[in-house]
């Protein structure tokens, strides 16, 4: 069961394709690689955006294909890695 | 080109020839598997001429496939699995097949294609994993056990040279892919020639990265196989993450790498290559698209130990019709770096409007003759007319010429420069698309007036944005998102444009065509377009 911080973060997530990389995701676990909805250049894009946005600064060397396959796994990864209180949007 | 790996497997049986993610084939084993693919195959109806699609991820099993087919005589079409359904259903429609061989996520598009009536009755699905997945539409003819269970000694085979091989689907102007065939004899003497050429032998560990449908693909899988080299399949997902594209050539200690601009300008932007990185590595190669200097620059820097070598040349020419190995380092970020000379058995014509060489230094469209020459397009032979023209010089090389849609020049050093295209062809990361496909796609959508599709340079070495300026059907409510995701269920991801701009109408010239340098320039001035 997803709790609803990490459905928020999906949200957000998805929102940040949508806006930075002009990409709209179907469903958080569809595979966005494989539907080539997610290459190596959107991926240098998206990891700048997530920065922007979360100040979750991560290099492209310490990244696993299973980090980013689908945008449930980008939200557990940028879940683990914000400090917390930190990335909530401005109430 | 069936014979290569069976003459491999009679000197030394126990070489490597494919090796993937752990799983490794010998030569002995890749013949014997495909003999016994080619015998189910032919048990199954296939006879000479007929195609197979492939719809099967990059492998072993895939190799195995595309070998498996030739050796039935037959000719394989190997499709992209991750291009959306109804792209695949035209090119399966296209094909007409005799048999699919499919394997792994590609369920799901069978299932889709399986519902034409027509094809269901006509085709044959084998499935090149042992257990065939529950629920597909209809029963398998055969699945990899009874493939295992066929005989595996040589099996006779009928084809000749100018039987066709393979045929490949490019991105077509009119929204239906063209197929390109692509004979024997077009394959084997570019890869005599290459294997010559490059001094590629059996102690040579090569790189499978391009994928199947790619004709680049062609000379890792072929050049390996006559070389006698160990093969080794780059996973597609590695594409993703350059880090890893870089440990890959490391690990496997790789002494060729043949790759894509595009990969290699974001491997140079992310600093993925370590100073005298992949000792072993010997030479790397790369073609489709321009490298741009900067970052060549930076891997020839890296790598002092390896050569560097462009190839160049449309798929209706087969792999490669020319060469150029940069002979050092240029020491500037401006210097061109051309296509260079043509490959044994080609040679590059830089010619006018009436067919007439231009003298060194002035533009011209470049046309290409000799032995790679495809014999056209799949049951198109208007378009095969208006590509492959009679060759003005006289009668070798069955007497055509292809038009490239290159334009080119010949430099005062005899090497010949390419200068861009003179139609609405692009090349984006790695793929080569025409612009008509996606405006036919736009229009079948049937909720536009109009629409025009541009390409702008991106920033930085990129490459190019598509960009798309369109005109709303009056009472509907489109918007950039839904235009976006009706495409992408049509359309691959890579075509699928990043900018878009809604007009009231597009800008026209005075003939009254789309003025389409207007929306470049429109689109190159508003960089905040983007959604």
């Amino acid at each position: 069961m997803k709790t609803q911080g990490l459905k928020d973060l999906e949200a957000r997530i998805a929102r940040l394709f949508a806006e930075q990389l002009q990409v709209d995701l179907p469903t958080p676990e569809a595979d966005l690689f494989e539907s080539g909805l997610l290459d190596s250049w959107r991926l240098v894009v998206l990891l700048g955006a997530l920065e922007a946005e979360f100040g979750v600064r991560v290099a492209m060397e310490e990244l696993e294909f299973d980090d980013v396959r689908t945008l449930a796994q980008i939200a557990s990864f940028v879940a683990a890695r914000v400090p917390p209180k930190a990335g909530r949007p401005p109430s | 080109m069936q014979r290569w790996v069976s003459e491999q497997a009679e000197r030394r049986p126990d070489a490597t020839a494919v090796v993937m993610e752990g799983v490794r084939l010998s030569c002995g084993e890749l013949d014997a598997a495909s003999n016994r693919l080619a015998r189910t195959l032919r048990a199954a109806g296939c006879d000479r001429g007929d195609r197979v699609c492939l719809l099967l991820p990059k492998s072993p099993a895939a190799i195995v496939s595309l070998l498996g087919v030739l050796k039935a005589d037959a000719i394989y079409v190997p499709v992209d699995v991750s291009s959306p359904a109804p792209r695949v259903a035209k090119i399966v429609g296209s094909a007409e097949p005799r048999v699919i061989l499919a394997a792994g996520r590609a369920a799901t598009l069978l299932d889709d294609l399986l519902r034409d009536s027509g094809l269901r009755a006509s085709v044959r699905v084998g499935w090149m994993e042992r257990a065939a997945p529950a629920g597909l539409p209809c029963e398998p003819a055969f699945s990899l056990g009874e493939v295992e269970s066929a005989p595996p000694g040589a099996i006779d085979w009928r084809n000749a040279p100018s039987d066709p091989a393979h045929i490949l689907f490019t991105s077509g102007s009119t929204g239906m892919p063209k197929g390109v065939v692509i004979t024997h004899a077009n394959v084997t003497c570019f890869i005599e020639w290459a294997v010559r050429h490059f001094g590629l032998g059996p102690l040579d560990r090569t790189s499978g990265h391009a994928p199947l449908h790619f004709d680049l693909s062609t000379f890792d899988v072929f050049g390996s196989f006559a070389a006698g080299a160990a093969l080794h399949l780059v996973p597609h997902q590695l594409n993703l993450l350059p880090h890893k594209l870089a440990e890959f050539i490391r690990t496997a200690e790789l002494t060729q790498w043949f790759s894509v601009p595009s990969v290699l300008h974001l491997m140079a932007k992310l600093d993925a290559v370590r100073p005298n990185d992949f000792p072993a590595l010997k030479r790397l190669l790369w073609c489709g698209e321009v490298f741009y200097t900067p970052a060549l620059r930076y891997w020839m820097r890296q790598l002092p130990h390896a050569a560097f070598t462009n190839l160049y040349g449309p798929t209706e020419a087969t792999i490669a019709s020319s060469y150029y190995t940069v002979p050092r380092c240029p020491d500037d970020d401006r210097t061109e770096i051309p296509i260079g000379r043509a490959c044994g058995g080609e040679e590059l014509l830089v010619l006018d409007d009436a067919l007439a060489p231009v003298p060194p230094g002035q533009v011209g469209d470049l046309y290409i003759r000799g032995a790679g020459l495809s014999p056209g397009y799949w049951r198109d032979p208007d378009t095969t007319r208006a590509a492959f023209l009679p060759d003005p010089g006289g009668s070798a090389s069955g007497g055509r010429i292809y038009k490239t849609g290159d334009l080119a020049k010949v430099g005062e050093d005899g090497v010949v420069y390419f200068l861009g295209r003179a139609d609405s062809q692009i090349k984006a990361r790695g793929y080569r698309i025409e612009l008509g496909e996606i405006e036919a796609a736009l229009s079948a959508l049937g909720c536009l007036e109009e629409s025009a599709v541009v390409a702008v340079p991106a920033e930085g070495f990129e490459g190019t944005t598509i960009c798309c300026a369109y005109v709303a059907s009056s009472g509907t409510a489109v918007t950039p998102p839904t235009l976006r995701a009706a495409l992408a269920k049509i359309l691959p991801g890579y075509m699928v444009p990043g900018r878009w701009m809604a007009l009231t109408r597009l800008p026209r010239n005075a003939n009254g065509k789309v003025d389409r340098r207007r929306l470049r320039e429109e689109f190159a001035q508003h960089e905040d377009t983007g959604s």
